[in-house]
């Protein structure tokens, strides 16, 4: 394990050493005035009083709010100084007076506040003279917006055009001991603002206008809850450091949000993901299916949160318990979930499954040291939502094809009974029907049950209580004796069948549960994407019924269809296919997108690009609901996963071959490269060393030859494609100098006119000097010097910088000038060396960073050849 | 007397003609064919210069840099051939001194080595320099050219005060700006380009084709020594 680095660990010891003489300070930070700060802190106060703490108010300014005003009552307040200056009076924090009170606890509100200047007070600003209180061991409460932090002020300004000039410095919420978010919709802000109850009247209107538009809320609000987020993490880390867990005890936060049918849901989801954004944590949406039924509207709501869950990236689980709380917190301990999302709608209700707050409260004493936030949800734009659901409409149609086996029930009963009858007398035979019906439950849904029941009892009295044939019953006894019967029955069936239901539930879900686990494995056996799509479209086949076919499409968007089975998307379903692609979504039959297609098409993803689809024919009498669309999502999401884990796989392959072959091309090219020169070298410096024509031959010769290497060498690298450019900013003089010092250019052969003011060359240094070498040797090998070459250098637009070399020699062929970049071409072969590879290596060297190299003939005779080259972003 | 070199390459002919050549300069010439014998003969031996091939056959010439610049403090200098710019820089920045680039030319070779050799001896000097028409005295802080002084910043100056120190040897990006700028600041690669342009336009007769502060492409500036006395 990993031990802390010494230092941070002093820093921590420190820190905490620091604190532990010290007041607590306590900041509850919020978006924006009137979100509930002073009030929350209030709270607190009396909170702490009613348990026996000695807590003052140092400063607290009500803005004449009704409320927070009422709160001020019975609490101590510490009167504030008056100070003259210049004629007016000050009100100031009386830090003295408190630090000589010493409470245990003070609340001071408004921390951004600068102090009056020229009254030669201690500290310039408030937070200044906190600071100082918690170093005399007293407690602190105080309030700031997040508009007020320094690093902020910037981002404030530029969202809502107001700069904040009272400033707190960041390092401040680092002194806290616990930071409290007052959280509050942008939305229920605005109407406590219209209700005049954050500011008078006509501040509000002007508030309204400027700083509190809704927008700006929403940014305000998201900015607090990034500060309140990121401090969450600082806090782990400094926990961790000091108790030597390091990185390997890792909490990544994993967040956890109930998914109902409501139209509340959504922005709960909404709001969990980006929390979990926030706090670079996983998500996931769960569903407790309690067994109720579900209207229609709801069940389509659900559907709905329950996709959103899915695009917005969060992972969805469906667990079936009676009890909504343990249910939750079931899935909570299994998943190791941190935080604990429920949305609670301000009318009251989260859901009409309950109402309100013992849910909540329950939920809170269940956790355990799971995080509970209740969330006030935001009502969703479209208000169509109806105010009361009607409960329980029954769902599913009746199954009439039990009506048969009623019958058939009953009638066997009828003749057991009727041959018993004789022999153990009309009371017994009251067991019969009480069995038939008990059994009955094991098959039949319960209102086949309660009729079988009744059926029976009818049956019972007609046929063999006395008087027999009619539905009377003549003995009193015999009428407890009926009803009991009956009661029995009923009750027993009831039960028996409830009990059935729940045990086909449960194994309908281990099957699920169980078909999926061996899915994943098949599939992770799986060695390549044909093997996955064999396995697949059997599976498939198995579990749904369905018939499948991959949709994957090359880079140039032509779709490659693969299916082993009858069904092969084609024409309108392939335009499914690529919607699904593109838009990264599910589409076609069962959605809401295109539902008319005959298959449902499931985009396969990697890395946020769309890659292909999965289409599933089902068929055409397949009924969906709830929980077969949720298996089928299941089964597909394994598919797309192996899929996209072998298109990875075999993407990594081909990059792993393609690294193999350069490295390969390398070596060789350094080995032939170097075995090349060293001899050429050899020969050279030896060919220096001795005198005589013939030396001064061999020397000659072996420079050309270099030369002829040199170009070879550089050829094949451009053509091998492993020309890798290493682009730089350079100035003009890094390419000019070299170039004309190795072309061997002196100074009364060429002349230079550059451009004032040019920008930085973003170029490959190396190959650029070459380039242009290979142009200057090649002007003054075919127009010779005895007119100076001009090399003029300016700037073009869109970020270009031109080198122009003119010459004044013959000039090149006038029908097609461009022919000088084909290889081995030469303008006159007579000319000795070279072999007509310098310009196509130089406009090679420059193309390969993003440049390029051109050629004309000037009017005054001779030619152009112009270096394009690419110029420093400005 | 020019002292030892030990030319450390794996090939025969050029390390034959090596010995042939720098002999006849007055250079005692010992050789090795990889890695492990030259390290060998660099502890043996203790050669006042060290010519080193990058391509070995038994190891990568840059970690017998690094493990000979462990010890060894006398000049070092590569030999490579082109396309290798960051071979290079690599092996200066780890300690050598200068580089020569296949094929190389006997007299720019053997200048190298007598450039690495002074900068080793300390006899580059501080006094007044001249250079063309300019007059440099690095003590006085005070640069003139044709006789008119030369106003420079001190950036600049200091600059110009490391090139000079190391003229005749290459100087990578990274080095100047750790000496120029200090320690830390070797990404600031930007600095050095405006500064070495301002320094450029003031000092060279011709700003874009310079003669004095001359440019080795993807490997870094080497200040022009005066043409050799003689």
């Amino acid at each position: 394990m990993e031990r802390p680095h010494p230092d941070k660990l002093l820093t921590a010891i420190q820190n905490e050493e620091r604190k532990s003489g010290r007041g607590q300070l306590k900041i509850f930070l919020g978006m924006a005035a009137g979100v509930g700060k002073t009030f929350a802190m209030l709270q607190r106060a009396h909170q702490l009083k009613a348990s026996g703490v000695d807590v003052i108010v140092g400063w607290v300014d009500t803005h004449g709010r009704a409320d927070t005003e009422a709160l001020t009552q019975g609490l101590e307040i510490q009167p504030r100084l008056q100070r003259q200056h210049r004629g007016v009076t000050l009100e100031i924090l009386d830090l003295d007076a408190i630090l000589a009170r010493r409470p245990k606890a003070v609340v001071i509100d408004e921390l951004p506040h600068t102090n009056p200047h020229g009254l030669g007070l201690r500290h310039k600003k408030r937070y200044q003279d906190v600071l100082e209180i918690l170093e005399n061991g007293i407690d602190v409460f105080t309030a700031l917006n997040v508009q007020h932090l320094e690093s902020r002020v910037h981002v404030v300004a530029e969202i809502t055009g107001v700069t904040v000039h009272e400033t707190v410095p960041d390092s401040f919420l680092d002194e806290a001991d616990e930071i409290i978010l007052i959280d509050l919709p942008a939305q229920d802000l605005l109407q406590r603002l219209r209700e005049g109850r954050i500011y008078p009247e006509e501040k509000a209107r002007a508030a309204e206008k400027h700083f509190f538009k809704k927008g700006n809320l929403s940014a305000l609000r998201e900015m607090a809850l990034r500060v309140a987020a990121s401090r969450a993490d600082k806090e782990a880390l400094a926990y961790k450091t000091l108790h030597g867990i390091g990185a390997v005890w890792r909490t990544t936060p994993r967040l956890m949000v109930a998914v109902f049918g409501s139209p509340y849901s959504g922005s709960s989801i909404r709001w969990t993901r980006q929390l979990a954004e926030l706090m670079k944590g996983t998500w996931i949406g769960v569903y407790v299916n309690s067994g109720k039924a579900l209207t229609e509207e709801e069940r389509g709501l659900l559907e709905e949160n329950t996709e959103l869950v899915r695009q917005l990236g969060g992972e969805f689980i469906t667990i079936e318990h009676h009890d909504f709380v343990d249910g939750l917190i079931q899935v909570a301990q299994q998943q190791n979930v941190t935080q604990l999302i429920v949305g609670r709608s301000r009318r009251g209700f989260w859901h009409n499954l309950f109402s309100g707050g013992p849910t909540l409260q329950r939920l809170q004493n269940r956790a355990g040291n799971i995080d509970i936030y209740s969330l006030a949800s935001e009502r969703p734009e479209a208000a169509s939502w109806p105010k009361r659901l009607p409960r329980n409409m029954p769902t599913t149609s009746y199954p009439w094809e039990e009506f048969g086996w009623i019958l058939f029930a009953g009638m066997m009963a009828w003749l057991l009974a009727s041959a018993l009858h004789p022999y153990a007398g009309y009371e017994s035979i009251g067991v019969i029907f009480i069995m038939t019906v008990t059994v009955s439950g094991l098959f039949l849904s319960r209102a086949s049950v309660f009729a079988l029941a009744a059926l029976l009892s009818l049956a019972h009295n007609y046929f063999f209580i006395p008087p027999l044939h009619t539905l009377t019953i003549g003995n009193p006894r015999d009428a407890l004796m009926f009803a009991m019967y009956f009661l029995t029955a009923a009750s027993v069936g009831q039960l028996t069948s409830r009990l059935q239901t729940q045990k086909r539930r449960v194994q309908n879900r281990e099957d699920r549960t169980l078909n999926l686990y061996h899915l994943s494995r098949r599939l992770a056996e799986c060695q390549s994407l044909e093997e996955v799509n064999r396995v697949s479209t059997r599976e498939v086949e198995r579990l749904l019924r369905g018939q499948m076919a991959t949709v994957l499409f090359q880079e140039n968007g032509t779709p490659n269809v693969q299916s082993s089975s009858a069904y092969f998307p084609a024409g309108q379903e392939l335009a499914v296919a690529v919607w699904v692609k593109e838009q990264r979504k599910p589409a076609g039959r069962f959605t809401e997108t295109l539902p008319g297609s005959e298959a449902t098409y499931y985009p396969i993803v990697s890395r946020g690009l769309g890659l292909g689809a999965v289409g599933i024919k089902l068929p055409a009498d397949y009924a969906m609901d709830f929980e077969r669309k949720n298996f089928a999502h299941a089964v597909v999401s394994q598919i797309t996963q192996a899929i996209e884990r072998e298109i990875l796989h075999e993407g990594r392959k081909r990059l792993e071959l393609v690294g193999e072959a350069e490295k390969l091309y390398r070596s060789l090219f350094d080995s032939v490269s170097h075995e090349l020169k060293t001899p050429l070298t050899t020969i050279r410096i030896a060919a220096q060393e001795i005198s005589g024509d013939l030396a001064t031959q061999i020397g000659e010769q072996s420079e050309r030859l270099l030369q002829v290497v040199n170009h070879l060498l550089d050829m094949s690298r451009i053509e091998s494609g492993t020309l890798k450019p290493n682009l730089k900013p350079e100035s003009l003089g890094d390419v000019l100098g070299p170039a004309i010092q190795a072309a061997q250019l002196r100074d009364t052969e060429f002349t230079l006119k550059v451009e004032d003011n040019l920008p930085a060359l973003m170029i490959d240094a190396p190959l650029t000097v070459q380039a242009l070498t290979n142009v200057l040797k090649n002007a003054k090998k075919y127009a010779g010097t005895t007119k100076p070459l001009e090399i003029v250098v300016s700037r073009r637009p869109s970020r270009r910088v031109e080198i122009s070399v003119l010459d004044s020699g013959p000039g090149l062929p006038p029908d097609r000038p461009e022919i000088i970049f084909n290889k081995f071409y030469r303008v006159s072969p007579a000319l000795a060396g070279g072999i007509g590879l310098g310009l196509p290596i130089a406009q090679g060297f420059l193309q390969a960073q993003g440049g390029n190299l051109r050629a004309e003939n000037r009017k005054e005779g001779g030619a152009r050849v112009t270096l394009e080259l690419v110029a420093e972003d400005t | 007397m020019r002292g030892k070199i030990l030319v450390i390459d794996d090939e025969p002919a050029l390390r034959k003609l090596l010995v042939t050549t720098l002999s006849a300069h007055g250079f005692e010439v010992l050789e090795a064919t990889d890695a492990r014998e030259g390290h060998a003969a660099a502890i043996a031996n203790r050669p006042d210069a060290i010519l080193l091939d990058l391509g070995l056959p038994d190891r990568d010439g840059l970690s017998l840099l690094t493990q000979l610049r462990e010890w060894y403090r006398n000049p070092i200098l590569i030999l490579s051939v082109r396309d290798q710019e960051e071979t290079i820089v690599a092996a200066l920045d780890k300690g050598a001194d200068d580089y020569v680039t296949k094929p190389f030319n006997l007299n720019e070779l053997i200048a190298r080595i007598r450039v690495a050799q002074k900068h080793y001896l300390g006899e580059s000097g501080i006094g007044p320099r001249t250079v063309g028409n300019l007059i440099i005295d690095l003590e006085k802080r005070q640069v003139t050219k044709g006789g008119v002084e030369v106003k420079l910043t001190s950036t600049e100056f200091e600059l110009l005060k490391v090139l000079l120190k190391n003229a005749g040897k290459v100087m990578t990006h990274r080095q100047l700006l750790r000496e120029v700028w200090g320690p830390n600041s070797s990404e600031h690669v930007q600095y050095l380009r405006v500064y070495l342009g301002h320094l450029r336009q003031k000092l060279e007769p011709s700003p874009h084709t310079p003669t004095l502060i001359l440019t080795e492409p993807g490997v870094g500036y080497r200040f022009a020594l005066p043409p050799p006395d003689k």
